[in-house]
């Protein structure tokens, strides 16, 4: 049993299509892992539901339907991505907590015709702010490598799950980081697509600019073929690109001879911890022996990435949380004596002390007199990161840098100290705000705790930035 | 540029937060720690600099003005707070 649970999910693919495994089983037995777990990874669980589309997909097979590759295949998925029925879409927020989509994401929609099965809604921070998973609504996630230490954030169930092999494959968000460094702290592969390669229809929305959805898994190969069955143009999103869609797996197991891979210097700066350098240095020993050729390039704009972020993502967020209005679905106050009293009592019920922070700093970025000081400034700064980015890029194939500058922090050990917090992202954030695509792949560990290295590419070149991460994988 | 705490109170009610006394003390520290941070982007010269990144090279898609009907009424209903029919029951508005 339990090496069904550990296999990959190409591997578990491969017995569903020989029939030597039902999906019916193969569900059973990760949703009775799922239910004995004591991580606090999952929000809401589909039992019935799930089976039900399980044995679906066994009467297809035995029929002798043609089925996609992927038929049968079990995954979690992030808690803002909805998904119709009663289970809820909570976000992580208590204001969202009888939330029942009347719709599917346009992601899940596509796990559907892929024949994938949604076992379960994984546990996040709130709305997706956070770098710890200590901002559910619903309790934190423990860290599955050590529970005094948090999983990382704000995917931090979805990252969980994966490490703790209770299921094959995971969604998350990535915004800032979200995807990446959680599969940082747990140990696994975790890719933020390039912006746009996945429709953002029916997810739940925090930084509009900056938000992607993207996979989870134990296995770069892995990775590919979940980026695969979710990219893709979609109408409904208008910031979904009309690119065609590759073969993610295709340059799998090429190696990187003859790529050129660029370390940006900034991201080496003389306080990063010297444990975590170490690791990220053994992955450039391997590109090398590998036949690349490493190059030292510049980010001139990277110290600013935070600052110019948080003012982007914070203004983004106002924005979008201003529709909890307690009107049309969610939480609405009991103290509710005039449509203003409702507004500001439900919200403030409702939302959580990170989310009514965001929301204040957003608010007042975008609030007159303060415009053009913060919001038009840190998208000009924008501009000039996005410009380092392309001239790097120019230069180089993909770029190697550390995910995070330390492995996973304690619980508890950052959330007096916003701006400490914030700063866990400083070599994630970037890449959202220049739009490029980037992976966290395991590089080793410090004292049994996970290390992360990050492989950024070009716009649309997911291709290259898996190749390289492959190269990257196992053989420790 | 430092926020007051009557700034924050302004901003809160904007923002549509109900808080406390004790919640714009907090946030008036917690705000003025992150606004402090950010100050260093004003060591950047962003003469000349377009505040649009994503826009060079690119257009926006359009696509046919048409109405498209949402065919799950039901269940978009069935989570209100409080409806009738096929309206959103508030508090009255006008006295």
């Amino acid at each position: 049993m339990s090496e069904i649970l550990s296999s990959s999910a190409a591997a578990l693919a491969g017995k569903l299509s020989a029939g030597e495994l039902s999906a019916r089983e193969l569900c059973q037995k990760f949703l009775a892992a799922l239910e004995a777990d004591g991580h606090n990874c999952l929000i809401g669980v589909r039992g019935e539901e799930a089976l039900a589309e399980a044995e679906a997909v066994d009467a297809a097979r035995a029929r002798g339907d043609k089925l996609p590759a992927t038929a049968g295949l079990p995954l979690v998925i992030k808690d803002n991505i909805v998904l119709r029925g009663k289970l809820p879409t909570t976000c992580g927020s208590k204001i969202l907590h009888n939330f029942a989509s009347p719709y599917d994401a346009h992601v899940v929609e596509r796990l559907r015709q892929a024949g994938m099965i949604v076992l379960g809604k994984t546990n996040m921070d709130e709305f997706a702010m956070g770098s710890s998973n200590e901002n559910s609504a619903f309790g934190p996630v423990k860290g599955p490598v050590a529970q005094d230490r948090v999983p990382g954030g704000s995917s931090g169930g979805s990252a969980t799950a994966v490490a703790l092999n209770l299921a094959p494959l995971a969604l998350g968000s990535d915004t800032g980081g979200s995807i990446r460094q959680p599969a940082a702290f747990c140990g696994v592969v975790g890719l933020k697509p390039t912006y746009g390669r996945v429709s953002r229809y029916g997810l739940v929305a925090y930084g509009s600019s900056l938000d992607q959805i993207g996979p989870l898994a134990r296995t770069v190969e892995d990775t590919a073929l979940l980026l695969g069955v979710i990219a893709g143009h979609d109408g409904r999103d208008s910031t979904s690109a009309d690119e065609p869609v590759p073969d993610f797996s295709a340059g799998l197991g090429k190696g990187v001879k003859g790529l050129k891979v660029g370390l940006p210097k900034e991201y080496f700066p003389d306080e990063l911890d010297k444990n975590v350098r170490a690791r990220v240095n053994e992955q450039v020993e391997k590109l090398k022996a590998g036949g690349a050729k490493i190059v030292e390039v510049s980010l001139p704009h990277t110290k600013y990435a935070i600052a110019a972020y948080y003012i982007v993502a914070t203004a983004e967020a106002s924005a979008n949380l201003a529709r909890y209005d307690g009107v049309r679905y969610g939480h609405r106050s009991s103290k509710a004596g005039d449509l203003l009293e409702m507004y500001r009592n439900s919200r403030s019920e409702g939302f959580g002390p990170e989310v009514q922070r965001r929301i204040m700093l957003g608010t007042y970025v975008l609030s007159s007199g303060y415009y053009d000081a913060y919001y038009l400034k840190a998208q000009k700064v924008r501009t000039l990161i996005t410009r380092d980015f392309t001239e790097a890029l120019g230069q180089v194939d993909v770029l190697l840098t550390p995910t995070t500058p330390t492995p996973a922090f304690r619980l508890g050990e950052l959330m007096d100290d916003p701006v400490s917090m914030y700063l866990q992202d400083i070599f994630t954030v970037t890449i959202n705000l220049a739009g490029v695509p980037a992976v966290s792949v395991p590089a080793g560990a410090v004292d049994g705790l996970p290390v992360g290295a990050q492989v950024i590419g070009r716009h649309f070149d997911e291709q290259t930035v898996l190749r390289v991460a492959a190269s990257l994988e196992g053989d420790e | 540029m430092a926020v007051s705490r009557d700034e924050v109170a302004r901003i809160a009610s904007l923002a549509r937060l109900e808080l406390g006394e004790a919640d714009v003390d907090r946030m008036t520290e917690e705000m003025n720690a992150v606004l402090s941070y950010v100050e260093q982007l004003n060591e950047v010269d962003t003469g000349g600099v377009s505040p649009h990144s994503f826009l060079e090279g690119k257009s926006t898609p359009l696509q046919p003005d048409t109405v498209k009907d949402f065919d799950n009424l039901d269940e978009a209903l069935a989570g209100a707070p409080k409806a009738e029919g096929t309206f959103f029951i508030v508090p009255r508005v006008i006295e």
